[in-house]
């Protein structure tokens, strides 16, 4: 604590990396890098630029990434090919066929909702879901956003996170039926999102096909994230052929 | 509005200049933990106010702290924002102009969005293993050295390859013509609801 920071030592300990995932605790020098961050342009600049990045990248944390995660070099020959095994005997079944593809390591970040003119009861329920979604407590996010839906908060948002937060729940037919309420709503903020995420919950589910279909939809719409469904439909079209 | 008003008759003008310049960073550091540009404009105020009464009453031993010091008394403000905000009230006990209200995003309150396109269109040009790559560094907060454990990969190679990737991020974030670091200016409210460029 207490050490006067440089912008090199803040690139070599990756501390805005850390910083706008989220990661960077007092016992890494929190402290410390905001107060260099305070008085440096540069490290401002960076961290604006790292958080463009991250906003982009993070709905597409998908996917391969997680497979190599299973996979990391470290590990002994015994248990990776017991991994192998099980993989193997695995790859004829559908449910597995899909599951790297529809991995969701990343939840889908809460960017804050415009309340109506004016709130209901379930807003305040909403902030405290989303307060949980923030935490990572997707269970008691879960519960709060069905409590907001039932007290009447604007159903597109609250739904679009209680199927996100299905899905981190490792929940996937209750999050593909969640996302399909949103999608049902029509063109709402959410509806190229919900479309996304629920061609990641469908592929978990093994169901290809279906998730094609959600991502083709999205990847001809005006979508931020239908660059990231084009890719996807690419993977999970290239998969089909094998 | 400025400290000037506040601190003319306590503090020097040198000093309410340092607490000044320190006015973007503080922003950046409240809008991320507020998520609102409008409740860290608040929080940067209420900041300096408290750091310029410190001063005065010569809390701060030595001047080279100024920041640290500042950056501290943020951090309170905030976490005491931040516990306002949360804690729980019904709102049939508030009358309507008190209840809690969503803005839009921290994002949006510190990226403009033409930034945002330019890094969008050089992010789909890189390769995908440098978007992975990019991934494992903003979304998981993973050091080079980290990712080599992870990947096998030497970390030396990440460093370059990461740093490349970033060159390419950066040009495109400030866009042609625009110096590098020259200016750490927040978008302004007219230009976050226009995505317009900053002035």
């Amino acid at each position: 604590m207490n050490e006067t920071l440089t912008c090199a030592l803040v690139e070599e300990r990756a501390l805005v990396e850390r910083y706008v995932a989220d990661t960077l605790t007092d016992a890494h020098g929190r402290a410390d890098f905001e107060a260099h961050v305070i008085a440096c342009p540069r490290c401002q600049d960076e961290i604006r630029l790292a958080m463009a990045v991250r906003a982009d990248l993070a709905p597409l944390a998908a996917g391969t990434r997680r497979a190599r995660r299973v996979l990391p070099l470290g590990l002994g020959i015994a248990l990776a090919a017991s991994i192998a095994a099980i993989i193997l005997s695995r790859a004829a079944g559908t449910s597995t066929r899909w599951q790297d593809l529809g991995a969701v390591p990343v939840a889908p970040i809460y960017l804050g909702v415009e309340v109506r003119g004016t709130p209901v009861r379930g807003d305040s329920l909403l902030a405290l879901a989303m307060k949980a979604y923030d935490d990572r407590r997707y269970d008691a996010a879960s519960a709060g956003l069905t409590g907001a839906l039932a007290a009447g908060t604007d159903s597109a948002p609250a739904e679009f996170f209680l199927g996100a937060a299905l899905l981190m729940l490792d929940r996937p037919e209750a999050a593909a039926e969640t996302f399909g309420r949103v999608i049902a709503l029509g063109d709402t903020p959410y509806l190229g999102e919900a479309r996304f995420y629920r061609a990641k919950a469908l592929l978990r589910q093994g169901n290809g096909a279906a998730a094609l279909s959600e991502l083709h939809a999205v990847a001809s719409s005006s979508s931020a994230v239908s660059g990231w469904a084009r890719a996807l439909a690419d993977s999970v079209e290239s998969r089909m052929r094998r | 509005m400025t400290l000037k008003v506040v601190a003319v008759e306590t503090t020097s003008a040198t000093t309410v200049e340092a607490l000044e310049r320190l006015r973007p960073g503080l922003q950046l550091m409240a809008v991320r933990s507020l998520g609102t540009a409008d409740a860290a404009e608040e929080a940067v105020q209420e900041t300096l106010a408290r750091a310029v009464a410190a001063l005065a009453r010569d809390q701060l031993a030595d001047p080279a702290k100024l920041p640290a010091f500042v950056a501290g008394i943020a951090r309170h403000v905030i976490v005491d924002m931040q516990r306002a905000r949360y804690r729980s009230v019904s709102l049939e006990s508030l009358p309507v102009a008190a209840h809690p209200s969503y803005h839009p995003d921290a994002l949006k309150a510190l990226v403009l969005a033409e930034e945002r396109a330019r890094v969008r269109a050089a992010l789909v040009s890189l390769s995908e293993s440098d978007r992975d790559l990019l991934g494992l560094c903003y979304v998981e907060g993973l050091a080079p050295t980290e990712i080599a454990e992870r990947t096998g990969e030497p970390a030396e190679r990440i460093r370059k390859r990461k740093s490349r990737a970033m060159d390419r991020l950066r040009e495109a974030f400030h866009g042609a013509g625009e110096p590098r670091h020259a200016e750490a200016r927040l978008p302004t409210r007219e230009a976050r609801a226009t995505g317009g460029v900053r002035p």
